[in-house]
């Protein structure tokens, strides 16, 4: 009866906050792990300009992915250019995995149909970009995920990367190291290393995707509209199991 | 003059909320970081404000559906707390499975508290009086 729900809030949030806006609960608390080594920022960042590159799509959201990129592939060769500094110089600290960024979804089986530079009138602050670069290293990157998808959910930016923060700390990595060693390694080895790490997260939520001659570039993480891990469907999959995969491990 | 099983379920069903009080009080912490932890509720952008107010509703309904079925005879209400000890029996297993500890132990009392209280509201002696037509103490009627 309610008074059980007074001992299980999560549970009476979740029927409230269901009641309230149509949306359930998620996922439950689960241990903070940081993915950047001696992450170090600067103590003041501006705001840089995102300028939409693309037209406005004013869609219902359907789910979200949370995309996630492999930081030794995307820095390599980018160690000295001045726009990934952050991320790639090592000054700021060395990173693994880090958040490409939270994406909403229109619906299922829609390929290239998501909600994107929807007009908002909330701000990114520079204290708010501060807050999550070592999560996302680097202000332009933050700058342009706000711009393109977190002003399609309809909240305040401190709200959006919130969220993307409770889904971050939420996940564990596998030894990366490790599984970049693993013999005859494919895109099914990753994925299936990866839902191994999470609990509630299976092999079909997660999409894996790789470049040019099988590098590990990103991983994603499907939802559904209450942040529940979901299928990735077709479209959101990447590689297939059966592609034979790399990890680059850095310099 | 009330039967003894409305009284029975008055007493225990106020004892599940004294219950609830403690065990609150003892997990609010935890409450608030899980609370915290859940995306969606994050996005509607809820706080710890909400939890206080979640918290102070539920105690505020509580009170309401025993003051409507122990002291108002509502059917309505029997019904309501009915529905609520079922729905509230499905978190037990959750509860009995997670490791031992005292918020985990006053959780288990307080659904069996619960339970036992509303058993009460469907006994013998608590048909006749819930389907007895409520009578106002004021009504002069009732001295005629």
């Amino acid at each position: 009866m309610i008074l059980l729900y007074l001992n299980d809030l999560p549970r009476a949030a979740a029927v409230l906050a269901y009641c309230a806006a149509g949306i359930g609960a998620g996922i439950g608390a689960t241990p903070v792990l940081a993915q950047a080594y001696q992450c170090r920022m600067p103590a003041k960042m501006s705001v840089p300009a995102a300028l939409p590159d693309g037209p406005v799509r004013r869609l219902p959201v359907a789910g979200y992915t949370l995309a996630l990129s492999w930081s030794p592939q995307f820095c390599k060769g980018r160690q000295t250019r001045r726009q990934d500094r952050i991320q790639c110089s090592g000054a700021n600290g060395r990173f693994s995995f880090v958040v490409h960024g939270l994406w909403p979804q229109s619906s299922k089986g829609q390929k290239n149909r998501w909600p994107q530079f929807c007009p908002t009138t909330h701000k990114l602050t520079p204290t708010e970009l501060r807050r999550n670069l070592c999560m996302m290293p680097s202000a332009r990157l933050i700058a342009r995920q706000w711009a393109k998808h977190g002003s399609c959910m309809k909240r305040p930016a401190e709200t959006y990367f919130k969220v993307t923060r409770i889904l971050w700390n939420s996940l564990k990595f596998p030894d990366m190291d490790q599984l970049s060693r693993k013999k005859g390694l494919s895109a099914g080895h990753i994925r299936n290393a990866i839902a191994a790490s999470n609990d509630g997260i299976e092999p079909r939520h997660i999409g894996i995707d790789l470049g040019r001659k099988g590098w590990l570039e990103e991983v994603h993480i499907c939802y559904g509209k209450r942040f529940r891990p979901a299928p990735c469907g077709r479209s959101r999959s990447g590689a297939m199991d059966k592609f034979a995969a790399k990890i680059w491990r850095g310099p | 003059m009330r039967p003894n099983s409305i009284i029975a379920f008055e007493r225990l069903y106020l004892g599940s909320l004294a219950l609830s009080l403690i065990n609150i009080f003892l997990s609010y912490e935890a409450t608030i970081v899980q609370f915290q932890s859940d995306p969606a509720i994050a996005l509607l952008g809820w706080g710890r404000g909400a939890v206080i107010a979640i918290f102070a509703i539920s105690i505020f309904v509580s009170l309401l559906l025993w003051f409507f079925a122990a002291r108002r005879r509502s059917s309505i209400a029997k019904w309501l707390l009915a529905a609520f000890t079922v729905i509230g029996l499905t978190s037990l297993p959750n509860a009995i499975a997670s490791p031992v500890s005292l918020p985990q132990i006053l959780t288990i009392s307080i659904a069996l508290l619960q339970l036992a209280a509303t058993i009460n509201l469907f006994r013998a002696d608590a048909k006749p009086w819930f389907n007895q037509p409520r009578v106002d103490r004021d009504d002069p009627a009732v001295f005629e």
